[in-house]
């Protein structure tokens, strides 16, 4: 277990270093990602916070609590971006559709480890969670929010639970690409699009039967609005582990579904492979 | 007439190419534009039911202008294929026809319309008008209006191919950075009108502000047409010779991968 660990943190450290090693040969480019990558961010949370200050407040949420709302959604979905953005990990089914799950399996390391490893992206892909980070500490600031070891806990636990439902969704709906190369190609895009459109809204006022398939089936309610409920000490009692127990489910469904589409994929590969490691 | 029967047949064909993805495909995706939709329209609602001063704009002007920015949506932001066939090579193939570039691109994005507006926008305005909203437009304005939208947008996304080759093809930065600014820039999420600090009157004097948000003010009847259709002639005049000469010089810098 312990040599296990080792040889993922070695990994991390690898792709660390070949992320770091892209930004140095061409400083340009990758100034222009980053750039690119924090207006990208900012713009993504201006449009519900403009509309918090002009209206002071949206969906039963002050703008500082909106504020909160949106840090959160970045530093959450930044960190799980710089984990697990780079080569198409976050977006699974393309590299399922694209038939180019065939380069992993030849390397000489476990698919888990694999996929858990090489899309670390510490120095390119960090904008959104510095960001996310700032943004939190801003609200944090302005609504006075004392810093319990309850709390805390409670924002370390959500942004896991963050992680997990989105690297479940993607897996979840992109092992469809497994049987359906072409069709799934970008469903892991579309269901990341669907959290990243509709995760950043409060979901205050909505029916009860909405609310609820928000937060169970189609988890957008669990990415951000929720947790910042927690944190903000508007919940109590067993609603605070539902993202715990959705995403759990999550995961262990598309653990289970990338199972059985690896079998399939072993079995039957991907028709769209071409040796150039290009989709026809 | 021979040319128009070409430029129809390519639009055909692109039409076809849309559905190349599978119906999984475009259901996902449509359903993820209706749940956008249907996300924003209920903000507006919390917004009025919590009774916020809404200075001036009603329920029905913000449910008209915010349905009719998904109805219209491939029209308000024109996304011609150059982008992405700049990355992957396939522009090639459009200067080996007997058909201007322009037209070729012209005719690819005019059939991409024909899905996004059967399966969408017309189920989207039928729900809208069985739920009572009053969809008439404030002003017929707004006709002239969307038709420079277009037109102008056709300069932007030029611009931004330029922009794509300058950078030498880092296609997902300039997509992922185009899409977050027409989003807030544009006007086709949030109102200018909703904006704070008077950002909005300031935006919809910008090229991009003349975009979506001109002629969905007009049609809500949020801005004054005059003044809206003035700001969308002069970037048009002044846009259009710079990106028909940009893209003229780039040319010779184009690199592509695939082929």
């Amino acid at each position: 277990m312990a040599d296990k660990i080792r040889s993922v943190l070695r990994l991390l450290r690898l792709y660390a270093r070949m992320d770091l090693n892209w930004v140095l040969q061409d400083f340009k480019a990758a100034l222009i990602v980053i750039c690119a990558e924090i207006i990208n961010n900012l713009t993504a949370v201006s449009g519900i916070l403009l509309l918090a200050v002009r209206f002071g407040g949206a969906g039963g949420l002050t703008a500082d609590e909106i504020l909160l709302m949106l840090g959160f959604f970045e530093l959450a979905d930044g960190l799980c971006y710089m984990l697990f953005g780079g080569f198409n990990v976050l977006h699974i089914s393309r590299r399922i559709g694209r038939g180019q799950l065939d380069h992993m399996l030849i390397q000489p390391r476990p698919l888990p480890v694999q996929l858990l490893t090489e899309g670390f992206m510490p120095v390119s892909g960090s904008g959104g969670f510095l960001i996310g980070i700032l943004l939190t500490a801003a609200a944090w600031i302005r609504l006075q929010l004392a810093v319990t070891p309850l709390r805390l806990f409670l924002l370390l636990l959500y942004i896991l639970c963050h992680i997990l439902l989105t690297l479940g969704q993607s897996f979840l709906f992109g092992s469809a690409a497994f049987r359906n190369p072409a069709a799934g190609e970008e469903l892991s895009t579309l269901i990341l699009d669907l959290n990243g459109r509709l995760g950043r809204f409060p979901l205050f006022g909505l029916p009860r039967w909405l609310l609820g398939l928000l937060c169970t089936v189609l988890p957008v309610g669990l990415l951000a609005y929720l947790p910042s409920l927690a944190l903000l000490g508007r919940l109590s009692g067993l609603v605070l582990a539902l993202p715990v127990c959705v995403a759990t489910a999550f995961a262990l469904a598309a653990a289970g579904c990338f199972r059985a589409g690896i079998r399939h994929y072993l079995q039957y590969s991907c028709n769209r492979y071409k040796g150039m490691g290009h989709r026809s | 007439m021979e040319a128009f029967r070409a430029w129809r047949a390519t639009a055909r064909m692109c039409l076809k190419e849309k559905s190349y993805f599978g119906l999984a495909n475009i259901i996902a995706q449509y359903l993820l534009r209706a749940a956008g939709l249907g996300a924003l329209l209920m903000i507006w609602r919390s917004l009025f039911l919590q009774g916020a001063d809404m200075q001036g704009l009603t329920l029905n002007q913000v449910y008209v202008y915010t349905i009719l920015s998904t109805v219209l949506a491939p029209m308000l932001d024109v996304r011609t294929p150059v982008s992405g066939w700049l990355h992957d090579g396939s522009v090639l193939k459009l200067y080996l026809r007997p058909r201007s570039l322009f037209s070729q691109l012209a005719a690819h994005t005019v059939g991409g319309w024909v899905l996004p507006l059967a399966v969408l926008s017309v189920p989207v305005t039928v729900i809208a008008l069985l739920c009572g909203v009053d969809l008439r437009p404030a002003s017929p304005w707004f006709f002239p209006s969307l038709v420079l939208t277009v037109s102008l947008g056709f300069a932007v996304d030029y611009l931004f191919a330029c922009l794509l080759i300058r950078l030498h093809n880092l296609e997902w930065v300039v997509h992922d950075m185009r899409q977050s600014l027409t989003a807030l820039f544009t006007g086709s999420v949030i109102p200018f009108a909703a904006l704070p600090w008077g950002l909005g009157r300031f935006l919809a004097l910008t090229p991009l502000g003349s975009l979506a948000g001109g002629p969905l003010s007009i049609y809500a009847g949020l801005a004054d047409p005059m003044t809206v259709l003035a700001a969308q002639l002069f970037w048009n005049a002044v846009l259009w010779p710079l990106a028909l000469r940009r893209f003229a010089s780039m040319r010779e810098r184009m690199v592509s991968y695939g082929g």
